[in-house]
């Protein structure tokens, strides 16, 4: 388990991350959502013990981050947003190096070294150079070093800065597996939808205060005080809209190209009472659902765009 | 005691970033091509020498001739040698921690369990690895002195050992200028400069050392140590020895003691510039410091105290000038060792003293003096340490002196070390005085300190040389320098030390309140860098 407790970090008077409190279990996956310089590299140089927090502090399974560095290390995979590789090496001399600076013991290095590029499919690039790699490669490369000391954590600072589409979705399925396989994600990024595809919990960051924290659909109903619901209709009946009008909990009714967009202040009880009530009086429902968590609008609610 | 052997023995014997290392460097054709030259060159070098040789002789020469020449061959083949690991060793760690930097792979490897010894040696040993190639590679070569005539199998051995210790040394200079250094071309400048000073320094005590015994009887292979300093004269200075306790010990021993001191200070030095606040190498630094800055006193002054026993033991005539009446030669030797200390400390005093905002939260103002401080690098310990590494250099030189049995320091010594300590407390304080949080970065704190300093120290001189220029009287000038601070260095004014350090410590302490005002005025700023986190729960 990861527990951050008011982890805060200042640069003379300017504070780069203030008092940050949250949790996350194993198998979470938590995109670290921010504006760029609002503090989410700060923090995740914090918790690759790269930084001394000014104040505050973090433990990993029980450990400390301030007075047991080393036991964090070994239990960290850190890939930053530049990759840091050596292009003077093979891929599998790369990965050796840092599994004997992790202490794998050797005789179990090239099982290692070839279990994490087979879970992230550089098998084939075995002994090629590091640098004839494309950049989705590398950053593979980069996740599989993060990997040969089987790490409870995982900081991905920016994982997807640069990647192509293809790449992109490669490294969430990645991701997912790592998660299924039991370990703390957290990702960092300012591409929100890529985020809210993968993340069970997200964090907002900005000027180094953590403004949000929790899974999107608690984050998106914390701000919103409505559900939304998306109606759509066979026929477009007006008789749709008289219905959804009469219903108490509905607060407001918008047509769009779709169909009929309604802010619902009722619980699902209310929400299948009111579709209950639409069937009966004729209305050919198609669709009826609560609008998915947008974690853009909720971003854009929450912060103002302002950088330190 | 089992774990830091093992993990000592991780570090020195199969340490990853030194086979990573060596890995690059052999890749390819490039280190074949490179030792296939340099083989190339060694050979045709031999040949043609031994073809002029065979030209010049004409098949008469005598063999005491022909052993002369022999001898020639070797020295210039030691020196080509010398010159080639005076070059290439520092060059090969010179940019070894900055490239890592550049590459931002350092980043990688802070974060995993590495340690900064770990990484530091690797890069050492590589470095190491790579010039004892060369060195093998010239064997034969040598080998052909040794078969030949010109040098014994035991010459070529103390020869390689020692230019081999001398690569140490240079490596471990490139390597602290790598870590301190942000560019390749900066890191590169600084450690030929930094090695051209090493092998000045080296030169010049050597040849003093060799000079000393020039018309001593009974010299056969006995010279002090510090002829073996300068990696040029390994051919003549290999087979030297210095007697210890009636022991004829080799002078190379001496010189790996005195490198494996250097070059440990030196690796500590930038394992505890890449580290945080209070680390262990920055505590493994201070506390070797005391030990080693001893040793290499000790080593540095015994030879030179040993040479100055003949003359001194039959000379009773010394400065009667002072208050402390009749003062022997030897105490006059002590009294310059803990100068020359005192003046060695100088460099380090921007280093520590200065304090401004920093991201590892080493240098902020966290008192002005107090000892508990003294080994974790902050500033509130700069004044305790560099005292105590006073002490620790006048205990190694005073007791190598005594040793030498020429005599013991006297009240003289502690007027000089009243005289030491006066300096570096008043510049110690000016570094405080050049910090603070309007005064910019450490960057700047620091060059404002030094310069400070050479303004203390040259612009006095300048001053009263004006004057003296403008009164036309050499009488002007002598009176003018006894209010110098530099003055109780020449050696009939040394009684006056003490004196000197009265107005160090006003000025100090002047320096001390300007510095100590900034600080409470700008308590604010700085209490809000350790101020707690606001409470409260995100949303």
């Amino acid at each position: 388990m990861l527990k951050v407790d008011g982890l805060r970090k200042v640069y003379g008077p300017l504070v780069a991350v203030e008092g940050i409190r949250f949790e996350l279990q194993p198998g979470d996956i938590f995109g670290f959502i921010g504006s760029n310089g609002a503090g989410k590299t700060t923090t995740i140089r914090m918790l690759a013990t790269l930084l001394e927090p000014s104040g505050g502090t973090a433990s990993l399974d029980g450990f400390d981050l301030l007075t047991q560095p080393n036991e964090i290390r070994r239990r960290i995979g850190y890939m930053p947003d530049f990759f840091g590789l050596y292009d003077d090496v093979k891929v599998w001399e790369y990965l050796d190096f840092f599994a004997t600076i992790y202490r794998v013991p050797a005789r179990q290095r090239k099982e290692v070294i070839d279990n994490v590029l087979e879970l992230t499919d550089l098998t084939v690039k075995r002994d090629a150079f590091v640098q004839s790699l494309s950049r989705g490669m590398q950053q593979r490369l980069c996740l599989a070093k993060c990997l040969v000391h089987d790490p409870t954590l995982l900081l991905l600072d920016e994982p997807a800065s640069g990647l192509d589409p293809r790449a992109r979705a490669e490294l969430k399925e990645l991701i997912l597996e790592l998660s299924r396989m039991g370990k703390i994600v957290i990702v960092s990024s300012h591409i929100l939808p890529e985020l809210s595809d993968f993340c069970n919990t997200v964090g907002i960051i900005e000027k180094g205060k953590l403004l949000a924290f929790g899974p999107v659909s608690q984050i998106v109903s914390g701000i919103r005080q409505a559900r939304r619901i998306l109606v759509k209709t066979l026929d477009h009946n007006p008789l749709a809209s008289q219905v959804i009008q009469r219903d108490a909990n509905v607060r407001s009714l918008e047509e769009t190209p779709g169909g009929l967009a309604i802010d619902f202040v009722g619980d699902l009880h209310g929400q299948a009472n009111l579709l209950d009530e639409l069937i009966r009086q004729g209305v050919k429902v198609i669709e009826f659902h609560e609008e998915a968590a947008n974690l853009q609008d909720v971003f854009l609610t929450l912060t103002t765009g302002a950088v330190q | 005691m089992k774990a830091w052997m093992l993990d000592t023995a991780r570090v020195y014997f199969g340490n990853a970033q030194a086979v990573r290392d060596y890995r690059s460097q052999l890749r390819g054709n490039r280190p074949i091509f490179l030792w296939g030259t340099y083989l190339a060159v060694l050979i045709i070098l031999a040949i043609a020498f031994l073809s002029q040789l065979e030209q010049g002789g004409s098949g008469r020469m005598s063999v005491t001739q022909l052993q002369g020449q022999l001898a020639i061959f070797y020295g210039m083949v030691v020196g080509m040698l010398a010159g080639m690991i005076c070059l290439i060793a520092p060059a090969l760690t010179a940019s070894a921690i900055t490239v890592e930097r550049q590459r931002r792979s350092l980043d990688l490897l802070f974060s995993s369990p590495l340690s900064i010894r770990y990484l530091l040696v690797g890069k050492l040993v590589s470095s190491l690895r790579y010039v004892l190639m060369l060195l093998v590679l010239a064997l034969p070569i040598l080998a052909i002195c040794v078969v030949m005539g010109g040098a014994t199998a035991m010459d070529v051995l103390s020869v390689t050992l020692i230019l081999m210790i001398h690569a140490v040394t240079l490596s471990a200079i490139g390597l602290v200028m790598s870590a301190i250094h942000g560019t390749i071309a900066a890191s590169i400048i600084w450690t030929y400069l930094a090695v051209g000073a090493y092998l000045f320094m080296g030169a010049a005590t050597g040849v003093t050392g060799a000079g000393a015994m020039i018309g001593r009887s009974g010299f056969a292979g006995e010279a002090p140590w510090v002829v073996t300093l300068s990696p040029f004269s390994a051919a003549y200075s290999g087979a030297t020895y210095t007697t210890l306790w009636g022991v004829a010990v080799p002078n190379w021993i001496l010189l790996l003691v005195f490198s494996v001191a250097l070059t440990k200070l030196l690796i500590l030095g930038a394992g505890s510039y890449l580290s945080h606040y209070g680390s262990a190498e920055t505590k493994g630094l201070r506390i070797q410091s005391f030990l080693f800055v001893g040793t290499i006193f000790a080593l540095f002054t015994y030879p030179i105290a040993t040479m100055l026993r003949g003359p001194l033991s039959g000379s009773s005539a010394g400065p009667s000038t002072g208050p402390f009446g009749a003062t022997s030669p030897a105490d006059i030797f002590c009294a310059y060792i803990i100068a020359i200390a005192g003046l060695f400390l100088i460099f380090v005093v921007p280093a520590i003293s200065c304090y401004a905002y920093d991201e590892g939260r080493r240098y902020w103002p966290n008192g002005f003096f107090k000892f508990r401080h003294v080994l974790d690098g902050t500033p509130a310990g700069a004044a305790p340490f560099l005292l105590s590494m006073l002490a620790a250099s006048a205990i190694g030189g005073w007791g190598a002196v005594m040793f030498s049995g020429i005599g013991t320091p006297g009240l003289l010594s502690l007027s000089m070390a009243a005289w030491s300590a006066g300096l570096l407390m008043a510049l110690w304080a000016l570094g405080r005085a050049a910090s603070g949080p309007r005064m910019g970065g450490l960057r700047t704190a620091r060059s404002t300190a030094i310069g400070g300093i050479l303004l203390l120290f040259f612009a006095p001189y300048a001053v009263f040389a004006i004057i003296a220029g403008a009164a036309r009287d050499a009488q002007v000038m002598e009176i003018l320098m006894d209010f110098y601070y530099l003055r109780p260095l020449i050696w009939d004014r040394m009684w006056t030390g003490w004196l000197y350090a009265i107005p160090a410590v006003a000025l100090g302490l002047w320096f001390l309140s300007v510095s100590e005002r900034k600080i409470r005025n700008d308590r604010p700023r700085f209490e809000a860098y350790h101020q707690p986190p606001p409470p409260g729960d995100p949303v």
